[in-house]
């Protein structure tokens, strides 16, 4: 027994211990953000409960962010299918069931989101719980983009026909090859959704839904084969056409230049068709 | 290709350095090497209709599989081992997700100096229940949060040790961040000479470090909120726990009281405003936590009663705030439920809540006498307002044996189950399960065993959720000792509440057919299953998460050596 009152002292001294000096936090909205486009490409689906939750954050995000964040929700996997005899549209696209299989399926449940396709160390995939997305989204916007970025959309509402044009130019010297993608999204869908807190939401509206990808690949196509260096152009067109049920009013182009090996997204560039 | 020829490598490896091992236990002849292997092979079949579809391994991958080889050696007073794990296309850590990793999952060394024991690598230890801290392995949630570092105890006499440790919490195959570091002091104080009584104290503390990196996913993420929901977190978090047993002629008392210092956890009902002027739910917090959790239990003759109590409040310990489902646990807090077996009555799960939770359990056994036998289970859990029922659950249960051929239990069962609480679906659920398990000793070597159960659901007060509706269930397993075991089983669903997602029809009753062979020999066990499982909450030891449907085969191997 007579080591048990200095075991106690030694416990009772680390309890105590010393008094830490807490990190700097910076209250208020950020300020003084630069030109980097960071995408958040959300995986979701009109059948998961707690995704509405998740695009509440992503538009308190954009509030914070409106013109460093561009967002595409993925509409994809198990909980994208429709809701029988409810939903009037199915969401899911070959697009978002690609990219579904090109950047990993969500392994820690939706809503699930992959931040510039970076793995961020410590977890397991690319794929974020939206607890984790505000602390992710503001590493990457306070990071010097290492391409300067513009997209240019042009389009024909007599012919439906959609010209996007992305030029691009090096800050610095990128020896890995270079991709582009380029994605349509539109906003404004109204169709039900199943919420945790409220049950199938007939009047839900459905933002930044992934409509397809216009580069030929998934996963972009290479405009840089051996990388660039500071200073070099690129520049990539691709046209289409768009469907008569899709809202061109409400749609988005993003662009994406990304790593052609690890798949990272150096700059994004987002502008609405009209 | 590459997998296969590594993993092909890596058998050779372990295999010739258990070769080595065994010519040296052989040369010495004190060493001892044991091992131990499982292997589990999912063979997906697409079943759209029980929802067995929209996954990687229903859309293309079709075959997963997991598997664990364990190797342990002792020899000149070391102890060491390790474990090789294999994981291709598992649906193990995500069912709706797809894992593929293989590598050393453990590696330890132990040796003991005098009083002194010293253990280096992966390490699976608890103190106290595991309120504050935890390292434990539970393979089929694919929980493994062994510590990866060091620890020393100290066997201060023959009734007290102590032990310290600090380490790193195991994730997959690498660590995370975080440090944790803990100590503990367990003893025993024999009561009086006539040893009618004694106690088991014991006091422990865990600290867990936050890393730089961690700290600033945190920052960023609290630099987003508005000013009136922001705060300054810690770095450290400390977690204090006070545990004893009282024995006591024929009562034994457990009871633990825990506290820890302010800790950086997710709210997930925690109001959040948001820049836009919208109030949302879910944001990360700052908060202490407490629990105390009591077991009380007495036997004497044939009678036997456990009560518990628990009560927990804020007590989320998190490797770090940002993992979610069963990942980055640092403690343990028991379950406050009945853990039940049978395929119906085991079909609702209340598991434990982290954030808030008041719960009180008993236990009743009887013995008449040889051949009759009594149980009654009694479990309710609420909020911490006591308000809002989170579960209930009413457990008799009667187990007659006329001779000794015969063994026949029955009872019936009633359980209250918030499904927004345990399942994130809106309302109360109720059940009414009345059950019977019957077992014919047909001679020394054969035996027939049925289990027959019925669910009916939304019959009692206003817990009217139905969920999936009612079941009807029945299993004859035919064993052939030692070696054989035969099993055919329907869960069938024969009044259904729910609309098809496909057809937006009312479902049809559907059939959960299940087969299953077993083959044991020595120490080794073999299993082969055809099986339709319908989705639900699946638990072990207290631990539960959501399981979806399967639909397929599946191959088991088990075998020590």
């Amino acid at each position: 027994m007579k080591h048990i009152f200095p075991i106690i002292l030694i416990f009772a001294v680390i309890l105590n211990g010393c008094k830490e000096i807490g990190p700097n936090v910076q209250f208020g909205p950020p300020s003084d953000l630069g030109d980097r486009v960071v995408v958040i490409e959300e995986f979701t689906g009109a059948q998961c409960v707690f995704c509405p939750q998740g695009t509440e954050e992503l538009e308190n995000l954009l509030v914070l962010y409106p013109d460093n964040l561009a967002v595409i929700s993925v509409h994809t996997g198990f909980f994208a299918t429709p809701i029988a005899n409810k939903s009037k549209y199915d969401f899911r696209t070959p697009a978002g069931d690609a990219l579904n299989t090109f950047l990993g399926t969500p392994d820690k449940g939706y809503p699930s989101s992959i931040i510039n396709r970076k793995q961020f160390p410590g977890e397991t995939s690319l794929h974020n719980v939206a607890a984790t997305w505000a602390g992710y989204l503001g590493q990457e916007v306070a990071l010097q983009p290492k391409m300067g970025l513009n997209v240019i959309p042009v389009y024909d509402p007599a012919t439906r026909k959609l010209k996007v044009t992305v030029s691009g130019i090096a800050r610095e010297s990128i020896s890995s090859p270079l991709r582009v993608t380029v994605l349509l999204t539109e906003s404004g869908i109204v169709d039900y959704q199943k919420d945790i807190r409220f049950g199938d939401l007939p009047e839900y509206i459905h933002k930044h839904v992934l409509r397809t990808i216009l580069s030929t690949n998934f996963e972009g196509d290479i405009i840089a084969p051996s990388g660039v260096n500071a200073g070099q152009t690129v520049n990539y067109d691709v046209e289409t056409t768009l469907p008569l049920v899709w809202k061109a009013e409400k749609m988005e182009v993003v662009a994406l230049i990304t790593n052609g090996n690890s798949k990272y997204v150096y700059q994004a560039a987002k502008k609405k068709i009209e | 290709m590459k997998q296969i020829i590594c993993f092909k490598l890596l058998v050779l490896t372990v295999f010739s350095f258990s070769t080595q091992l065994r010519l040296s236990a052989q040369e010495s002849s004190t060493g001892r090497l044991s091992g131990s292997f499982q292997a589990n092979v999912n063979f997906f079949q697409r079943d759209s209709a029980i929802g067995a579809a929209n996954t990687p391994g229903y859309d293309r991958q079709l075959l997963g599989n997991e598997s664990w080889l364990n190797l342990d050696y002792s020899n000149w007073g070391f102890d060491m081992g390790l474990r090789f794990d294999l994981f291709n296309n598992t649906n193990l850590f995500d069912p709706l997700g797809s894992f593929n990793g293989l590598g050393i999952g453990r590696w330890y060394i132990r040796k003991k100096v005098g009083k002194f024991q010293i253990s280096g690598g992966h390490i699976y230890d608890q103190i106290g229940s595991g309120l504050i801290f935890r390292a434990y392995e539970a393979r089929p949630l694919a929980i493994d949060n062994a510590l990866y570092g060091g620890k020393v105890a100290y066997q201060i006499n023959d009734n007290w040790q102590v032990k310290a440790f600090s380490g790193k919490q195991r994730n997959v195959f690498s660590v995370y961040n975080q440090v944790v570091s803990g100590a503990a002091i367990e003893g025993f104080i024999p009561g009086n000479a006539e040893n009618t009584w004694s106690l088991s104290p014991g006091a422990g503390i865990v600290m867990r470090t936050y890393a730089d990196a961690t700290m600033n996913q945190i920052v960023a993420a609290i630099e987003t909120y508005t000013p009136i929901d922001s705060f300054v977190p810690n770095y450290n978090t400390r977690a204090v726990t006070l545990y004893n047993t009282l024995s006591m002629g024929n009562f034994s008392w457990y009871v633990e009281g825990a506290y820890k210092t302010e800790d950086v956890f997710f709210d997930p009902f925690e109001e959040r405003n948001n820049w836009n002027g919208s109030v949302t739910q879910g944001r990360l917090v700052s908060r202490p936590g407490n629990m105390v959790y009591t077991s009380l239990g007495y036997t004497t003759g044939g009678l036997g009663i456990i009560l518990e109590g628990k009560r927990t409040q804020d007590f989320i310990f998190r490797i770090d705030p940002f993992v979610n489902q069963l990942r980055g646990i640092v403690n343990f807090l028991p379950p406050m439920s009945r853990v039940n077996t049978y395929r119906l009555t085991a079909r609702y799960n209340a598991a434990t809540q982290e954030i808030g939770e008041t719960a009180g359990q008993a236990s009743i056994r009887y013995s008449l006498n040889d051949e009759l036998s009594f149980g009654v289970d009694y479990s309710q859990i609420m909020n911490l307002d006591l308000d809002d029922l989170f579960y209930r659950e009413i457990y008799l249960e009667t187990n007659w044996k006329p001779g000794d051929q015969w063994n026949i239990l029955g009872g019936i069962q009633h359980q209250w189950y918030n499904q927004f609480i345990y399942e994130g679906k809106p309302g109360d659920l109720s059940t009414i399960t009345p059950y019977a398990d019957i077992q014919y000793n047909i001679d020394d070597t054969k035996a027939i065993r049925t289990e027959l159960s019925a669910m009916f659901t939304g019959r009692v007060g206003s817990a009217q959720n139905r969920d999936y509706g009612d079941w009807l269930y029945g299993l004859v397993e035919f064993t052939i000792a030692p070696h054989w075991t035969f099993a055919v089983a329907d869960m069938w669903n024969f009044k259904p509440a729910r609309i098809n997602a496909n057809t937006g029809n009312k479902e049809r009753p559907i059939h959960y057919p299940r087969a299953d062979i077993f083959y044991a020999t020595g120490p080794s066990r073999f299993a082969f299953s055809y099986i339709k499982q319908v989705d639900g909450i699946v638990c072990t030891g207290g631990i539960c998460r959501y399981e979806p449907a399967f639909s397929g085969f599946r191959v088991n191997m088990q075998t020590n050596f």
